[in-house]
């Protein structure tokens, strides 16, 4: 089969091919049957590479431009403080209840699995823990004596807060983290999940 | 670029917003396709997707000429993708083994089936041509005018690309036959 005979079916199933290189391909396919089955192959090829494709393409047309960035000096400044306001802020909720104690019950004392299940339960009660999602394992590795193996990995815990301003965090062209700040008309309104 | 494409695209230049919404979506499936091609991650491609919607809203006003547009999207955005993959090889997580007992966790990746398998195995530079041939109405020229490439060396590409991608499958699934008959005859 010719690179030349390929290259007409090609065209042809992108709608690319006039009258005379359908001639060609008729003419081909007399003279040697497996040409036609070299187009069905080709045509199968096509859809299932749409198919994959497909999936990306809705990403792309899903992907909006975003409105014209602002970024004063001093607006940028006091986001970064507010998120890391936030961050602190955060990091004292998990401290208050959802960080697991890496140690065992003493007593009375409450294993960290179950000061953890006492958070989400508390949390799915008010409202502001949605789902525990699965967890993510960052690493692996031997434990110092050669014993059993450690295991690193990320409880991720999907919650609510209602707040009238959140940040987003972006990169300006040359690459520096920045917090912008968002306004509620510029989101989404439609649940995602 | 067709004439009306670069009228548009300097439009979009001197600050017309709508013009630069309409540029924005003709350019922004190849955009995304091209970013997948090269690291076959859906979620990695979305994000890197909404970079150069930024890039483009903050910085086309720095360009001189509309026919360098696409060069210079693809340039931004494959950049800012080499970024992240070297950021991730260098991450511990890399090849880090998994505790069994997370094994029941759901893939991160669907199995979309030994047509992905094998588009994966594409070396890039067929794997390129072949990905944007999936858009539909994205021409030869095109394709040969993203990649900077001749048209002849895009088609030829793309027949082997094609060829290249069809034996793998034919192996793939003889393969798989090979084995259904190798459990049949156990049983």
């Amino acid at each position: 089969m010719t690179e030349e005979l390929d290259l007409l079916m090609e065209r042809a199933l992108a709608g690319e091919l006039d009258g005379a290189g359908w001639d060609l391909i008729e003419a081909k396919a007399r003279l040697a049957p497996e040409t036609l089955r070299r187009f069905f192959d080709l045509a199968r090829d096509r859809a299932e590479l749409q198919r994959l494709v497909g999936p990306v393409l809705d990403d792309a047309r899903g992907a909006a431009l975003p409105s014209a960035r602002r970024r004063a000096p001093l607006a940028r400044v006091a986001a970064v403080a507010a998120l890391f306001l936030i961050a602190l802020g955060l990091g004292f909720l998990q401290g208050r209840g959802g960080r697991p104690e890496p140690t065992a019950p003493q007593g009375d004392r409450l294993a960290a699995g179950e000061h953890l299940a006492r958070y989400l339960e508390q949390g799915r009660e008010e409202g502001s823990v949605l789902y525990e999602l699965p967890i993510e394992v960052v690493e692996a590795r031997g434990e110092e004596k050669g014993v059993g193996i450690d295991v690193f990995y990320l409880r991720r815990i999907l919650e609510r807060r209602r707040s009238e301003e959140v940040l987003t965090l972006e990169r300006d062209e040359l690459g520096r983290p920045y917090g912008r700040l968002v306004v509620a008309g510029e989101l989404p309104r439609e649940r995602s999940f | 670029m067709k004439p009306e494409d670069e009228d548009l695209t300097r439009r979009a230049i001197a600050g017309e917003r709508e013009a630069l919404a309409l540029v924005w979506e003709r350019e922004r499936s190849w955009l995304t396709a091209l970013v997948w091609s090269r690291c076959l991650d859906r979620e990695l491609a979305r994000d890197l997707i909404q970079e150069g919607a930024l890039i483009l809203v903050d910085r086309i006003a720095e360009l001189r000429e509309p026919a360098a547009l696409r060069g210079w999207l693809k340039r931004s955005l494959l950049n800012r993708l080499n970024d992240e993959l070297r950021r991730r090889l260098r991450s511990p997580e890399a090849a880090s083994p998994v505790d069994p007992q997370f094994l029941s966790a759901p893939p991160v990746v669907a199995d979309d089936g030994i047509w992905a398998q094998a588009l994966a195995e594409l070396p890039v530079d067929l794997r390129e041509p072949m990905v944007l041939r999936g858009i539909d109405g994205l021409g030869i020229q095109e394709i040969a005018e993203i990649l900077e490439l001749p048209i002849t060396t895009v088609e030829t590409r793309l027949v082997r690309a094609r060829r290249n991608l069809r034996e793998r499958v034919d192996r793939m699934r003889a393969l798989e036959d090979g084995g259904r008959r190798t459990c049949g005859d156990g049983r």
